[in-house]
């Protein structure tokens, strides 16, 4: 991302130009959203954290350093709102009936295999995140979906480098293991 | 994980397709302009209040508290630090220079153009100077 635009907008909002936030709203928010999004699995609340989180980063932006990203600044706070908005909403977790079957059809409705597969490939991925604690979904979406290293993680999350390694670790073991058992029950439901 | 921060045959890779980020709403960036405009009006308002009601406010509290100090503690009152005091206003006109208006040089009026002049250019820098902080206190 271009730190050097984010900090001239941010500037700009700090000298009252209130409109230089749009800027930087149209910039992070698909991010913001996307890890929110994947955090909370579910759109309004995703959309209701996005919102919060840019009001927070406004209110508190005199706080913020400039010699550090505005990203890795906003996704702290996307990562602490929605993981406290999780943690007091706390449903029961999904089980693996819960995962819908039709999915697999997808190859009758897309226009060719491959987009079949994708589409596929990514409601397995989607169904698997919200199998796993709210953490572990910070930290998997991060890392594959924001491509960000082990340092900036653990910036964002405040968890300590090594212990990012570790949770990262047992969360994507996680996933792959509620991945192969949809798997393996998608082969018998289609035989 | 190895050392660049990546898992070795990592499988979760060939599920995830990291471009495939979740689009935030169209309307969102509206929504929160919208949340931080509304935010800021009302203390706009106020600071603007504050700005244009503060000098009449408090000159209108030093008159009223003229006013009352006056009532209450007159030039006939037995306080003596009053008295003292109310002596020496009364007493006041001696240490005013007094001024002869006989000895104020008549001016020609091209002299007197120059002062106009001299004045206006003064009063200008000064308005500037007042504009300039009154708008950069109203951003």
């Amino acid at each position: 991302m271009d730190y050097k635009g984010d900090i001239f907008y941010l500037k700009q909002v700090l000298d009252g130009k209130t409109n230089a936030f749009t800027y930087i709203v149209d910039r992070h928010k698909d991010h913001a959203f996307n890890l929110a999004l994947r955090i909370c699995g579910n759109y309004e609340e995703a959309e209701e954290i996005t919102q919060d989180s840019f009001m927070k980063a406004y209110r508190s932006l005199g706080n913020f350093k400039m010699k550090s990203s505005f990203s890795t600044w906003l996704y702290r706070i996307v990562y602490n709102t929605a993981i406290s908005l999780v943690r007091t909403r706390r449903t029961g977790v999904l089980s693996l009936e819960e995962f819908p079957v039709e999915a697999i059809d997808f190859i009758g409705t897309s226009q060719n295999e491959e987009d079949a597969e994708r589409e596929y490939r990514n409601s397995l991925v989607s169904f698997a995140l919200q199998k796993i604690g709210e953490e572990e979904r910070a930290l998997i979406t991060l890392f594959y979906y924001e491509d960000l290293g082990i340092d900036e993680i653990s910036d964002i999350t405040a968890i300590s480098r090594s212990n990012v390694k570790v949770k990262l670790f047992r969360a994507r073991q996680k996933m792959i293991g509620i991945i192969e058992k949809i798997e393996k029950k998608n082969i018998i439901y289609h035989e | 994980m190895n050392k660049s921060g990546q898992f070795e045959n990592d499988i979760l890779r060939n599920y995830i397709t990291p471009e495939r980020i979740e689009k935030a709403p169209e309307r969102l960036t509206g929504k929160i302009m919208t949340r931080i405009h509304v935010e800021r009006a009302p203390l706009r308002t106020i600071r603007r209040f504050r700005l244009i009601f503060s000098v009449p406010l408090v000159s209108i509290i030093i008159t009223l508290a003229l006013i009352i100090l006056a009532i209450v503690f007159s030039s006939t009152s037995d306080n003596k630090t009053i008295s003292v005091i109310a002596k020496y206003i009364s007493n006041l006109s001696f240490s005013v220079p007094e001024f002869k208006l006989d000895s104020i040089p008549v001016f020609s009026p091209s002299s007197v153009a120059i002062y106009i002049a001299i004045g206006f250019f003064i009063l200008i820098i000064f308005d500037r100077a007042l504009n300039r902080l009154f708008h950069g206190q109203r951003k």
